[in-house]
């Protein structure tokens, strides 16, 4: 077994560390997360995709680390050489795996919002046909409710779980002060929703992990200060990291610095950048993100459809520019 | 509330084990609440809210699994019942592992289900036109359930489609039944001798149940969509399923459904009955009877009509029109007499609330004849077309699963909510006498059609008592034995609260006809 992608932040926390010693944290089929000190690492089967402090483990046949008998608190070692598990004497070579890069902000560069209006449709158009909405898309009803002019009726669900009647006043608050890049008020706002829903990653994290991530992107194109714009994310998180699950929290402290996985970053890159009446790549990589998880995919494009919605907006937009008008 | 509480310290599912766990366990009898996730702080707070809550619960850190169950009653066996199916859910290996594979693309697809012949599309219509092309191009013969396709779009694919020797059923085609196997919304039918070509959804089901009723069955049921015969599409599907039914040499009789058709159109497909002597019905709903028999067709008062000809044929006796009811003379006229004495005297309307578009439109045809003025959202003239389809007035008959109605929401057939708002509405007004109500059972129709609008029939009912009044409320279940949703059961529920059940539309409406001429009498 070998690595054959890693992600480079791991690289080089293996590297500066020279030996991490972690124990893990939850196994599943194509996923095994070892706690490891400060590091919360993912190592993942050929069939998942690459995601921050992760790397892929490739082999003759596709791993299952439940069959490899991998069980919590068993100990794994990272070294320049290779990953060890020391209970089940399982070695898995580092050997020259390809770096890849998790952070959204790297790929800025090359994007331009001259096709956003369409693609916005196109990607609304696809959340409806692939989507799986009984996540955060429930909440959306909601929202459309409350701010007529994001214009998300087409999101519209009939039934409305009762469950989510419980926050939905506590995730408009929240909105609003998304939406009035309001610093003093945004960690609070967040407390009261982050960690709501069924899962490791709660449907509200993934949600607030896509708005975060397309508040980097944005305030790139727009030339926001990128100390203001991760400011307000890691404000936005604050309070609530012991609120959420160890795997969501790491997911929020990535997505806060514009780290994210790699059908999210081409689904971003593809909606602000490509034609895509000429290109179908746009719809593929929605698939792929919706196929992450349950409704963890569908919930981390909703944020970052409705964050794409604020940024398109000119009036939410001065929040951020001071009203500098753009 | 009794409480049903399983929890599980520093444990981990993957949410598609969770997901499915929590839509299970809610469907578990007497179990009145449930959820499902990790502890925290936020689930903690929602299960204290739902008094789902206890000590043990409140102690949990967002690394901790727990559910907890409202339950009806005190039963040891609930909860161990409870935490048994969550172990087997947990446990199943339905998940997102290699045994289980969904194929994200028709050319996948394709490759993955090698003997399919036939790909069922429902996407938005905007993308639907290039898929049905990929699936043509495959050799596929295609069901589009889709709306919004453009007529040129549909041309072209029909064109394309019977140049390969393909079905192209759509766009807008909600029903079909091939080789036994039920499409989209379809009952469950006996296999049979009677082949059967429709351009209407609730149509077609109307006569497929009515023949299943008189002891016939279906050997193939192709939908053309709703457009086939305008003149533009010039009937492509109609005629290719046309053909298709007469080589069939399973097929005994057939029969030919649509609104009335463009005029061209009726000709090609009437000079076609000539070529086979395979008896033909056709019921172009409300079409020029002259025509249809001069071509050497059966002709049809109604859907019902349909299926009772058609049934005939089958079994070779006697065809004739069918315009009456199953029932005696006599208990129709003292279900008349009973409900009419009911009545206020400012009690005169009529307002039907359909979710078939079809039997609404047949519906408000029947009544035409005999001189009724129906308003409506699909009038039959331009001066019946209600200005708010949201107010009725006077005679009205509504289709709620036209595109006013539907727009981002799931069809009436499927989420009834639709009626549910409407009925307490048409219950406000003195002046209703009669709610005529369709119930579509089958395949893709709501699990409970008569459950979920048996709460608000009853509070109709009550609110006019309140007032003085009586609010007659007729009913016609479009379903069989066999059909999912337990065709008994949906009568009884709706017959034990005084909904007055026919055997059909056309009866159903017959009756409203009959009432109507009592009480203006």
């Amino acid at each position: 077994m070998e690595i054959s992608i890693i992600c480079e932040n791991l690289m080089k926390a293996i590297n500066q560390e020279k030996i991490i010693i972690g124990k893990v944290h939850s196994v599943f089929s194509n996923a095994c997360n070892i706690e490891a000190g400060s590091y919360f690492i993912t190592l993942l089967s050929s069939s998942k995709i690459i995601s921050p402090m992760s790397a892929i483990i490739s082999a003759k046949k596709t791993i299952n680390f439940k069959e490899l008998g991998i069980e919590q608190n068993m100990s794994f070692k990272f070294t320049s050489e290779g990953i060890y598990c020391l209970e089940k004497d399982i070695y898995i070579s580092l050997g020259a795996p390809m770096p890849w890069c998790p952070n959204i902000i790297n790929k800025c560069n090359d994007m331009y919002t001259g096709y956003l209006e369409g693609n916005l449709n196109k990607l609304e158009a696809g959340l409806m046909t692939y989507g799986k909405l009984q996540g955060m898309g429930q909440l959306m009803t909601f929202l459309d409710n409350d701010k007529r002019e994001m214009k998300l009726y087409r999101l519209w669900l009939n039934n409305v779980e009762d469950n989510f009647y419980y926050i939905k006043n506590e995730f408009i608050c929240f909105m609003e002060s998304v939406i009035k890049v309001d610093m003093t008020q945004i960690a609070v706002k967040a407390s009261k929703i982050i960690g709501f829903g069924i899962g490791l990653t709660p449907c509200v994290d993934d949600f607030i992990s896509g708005l975060m991530t397309i508040n980097v992107c944005m305030g790139k194109q727009y030339g926001v200060p990128i100390t203001k714009i991760y400011g307000f994310n890691t404000e936005l998180i604050s309070l609530s990291t012991s609120r959420t699950t160890r795997v969501s929290c790491e997911m929020l402290k990535h997505s806060s610095l514009g780290r994210t996985n790699s059908a999210v970053m081409n689904l971003i890159q593809a909606v602000l950048s490509e034609n895509t009446e000429k290109n179908d790549n746009m719809e593929k990589f929605l698939k792929d993100a919706v196929n992450y998880g349950e409704t963890s995919g569908t919930d981390t494009i909703l944020g970052i459809y409705v964050g794409l919605k604020m940024w398109a907006n000119s009036n939410y937009r001065r929040a951020w520019l001071n009203d500098t008008v753009c | 509330m009794i409480q049903c509480v399983e929890i599980r310290k520093n444990t981990y599912y993957d949410s598609v084990a969770l997901m499915l766990v929590t839509k299970e366990i809610k469907k578990m009898p007497l179990v009145r609440d449930v959820i499902v996730g990790m502890g925290t702080e936020l689930n903690k707070e929602l299960a204290e809210n739902l008094n789902l809550s206890n000590d043990q619960i409140k102690a949990l850190t967002p690394n901790d699994f727990f559910i907890a169950a409202g339950l009806e009653t005190e039963n040891e066996n609930n909860s161990a019942d409870i935490i048994k199916k969550v172990d087997e859910l947990i446990n199943s290996k339905k998940n997102d592992s290699k045994s289980e594979y969904n194929p994200t693309s028709l050319k996948s697809a394709v490759k993955y289900a090698e003997n399919a012949n036939m790909a069922v599309i429902s996407l938005p219509g905007k993308y639907a036109a290039d898929e049905v092309k990929k699936a043509l191009n495959n050799g596929l013969h295609v069901m589009l359930f889709s709306d919004n396709v453009s007529v040129e779009e549909e041309i072209e694919l029909k064109k394309l489609g019977r140049d390969k020797g393909l079905l192209v059923m759509g766009p807008d085609c909600g029903t079909a039944i091939i080789n036994g196997v039920p499409l989209c919304f379809a009952n469950v039918v006996r296999k049979g001798d009677i082949g059967i070509v429709g351009a209407s959804g609730t149509g077609t089901q109307e006569v497929t149940v009515i023949i299943d009723k008189l002891g016939g069955g279906v050997s193939q049921v192709i939908g053309t969509g709703g457009r086939d015969l305008k003149s533009e599409v010039g009937g492509i599907m109609m005629l290719e399923g046309f053909k298709a039914l007469i080589d069939d040499p399973e097929t005994k009789v057939i029969v030919l459904i649509s609104k009335p058709p463009a005029r061209e159109v009726a000709e090609k497909i009437l000079n076609m009955v000539k070529t086979t002597k395979k008896p033909v019905v056709v019921n172009f709903i409300g079409g020029d009877r002259a025509q249809i028999e001069g071509n050497g067709a059966y002709a049809c008062i109604s859907l019902e009509d349909a299926g009772h000809k058609a049934v005939a044929l089958s079994k070779g006796t006697s065809v004739s029109d069918f315009d009456g009811f199953v029932q005696s003379e006599e208990e129709i006229n003292s279900i008349v007499e009973s409900e009419a004495l009911k009545f206020d005297k400012a009690q005169k309307y009529l307002r039907a609330l359909y979710t078939g578009g079809t039997l609404a439109d047949e519906a408000m045809k029947l009544l035409g004849r005999s001189g009724y003025e129906i308003f409506s959202n699909i009038p039959l003239s331009p001066e019946f077309k209600l200005k708010d389809i949201h107010k009725s007035i006077k005679h009205t008959c509504i289709d709620l699963g036209d595109d006013d109605f539907t727009l981002g929401k799931p069809h009436p057939m499927i989420d009834p909510i639709g009626r549910i708002e409407r009925l307490p509405k048409e219950a406000m007004d003195d002046e209703v006498a009669i709610i005529l109500m369709d119930f579509v059972l089958g395949f893709g129709s709501n699990d409970d059609p008569a459950g979920e609008m048996l709460p608000y029939i009853i509070e109709a009912k009550k609110n006019m008592e309140s007032r003085g009044k009586y609010l007659s409320v007729i009913g016609y279940i479009c379903g069989t034995e066999g059909d999912p949703q337990n065709y008994r059961q949906q009568c009884e529920k709706l017959e034990n609260a005084g909904v007055i059940l026919m055997p059909s539309n056309a009866q159903a409406v017959r009756l409203c006809e009959k009432l109507l001429k009592r009480i203006n009498s």
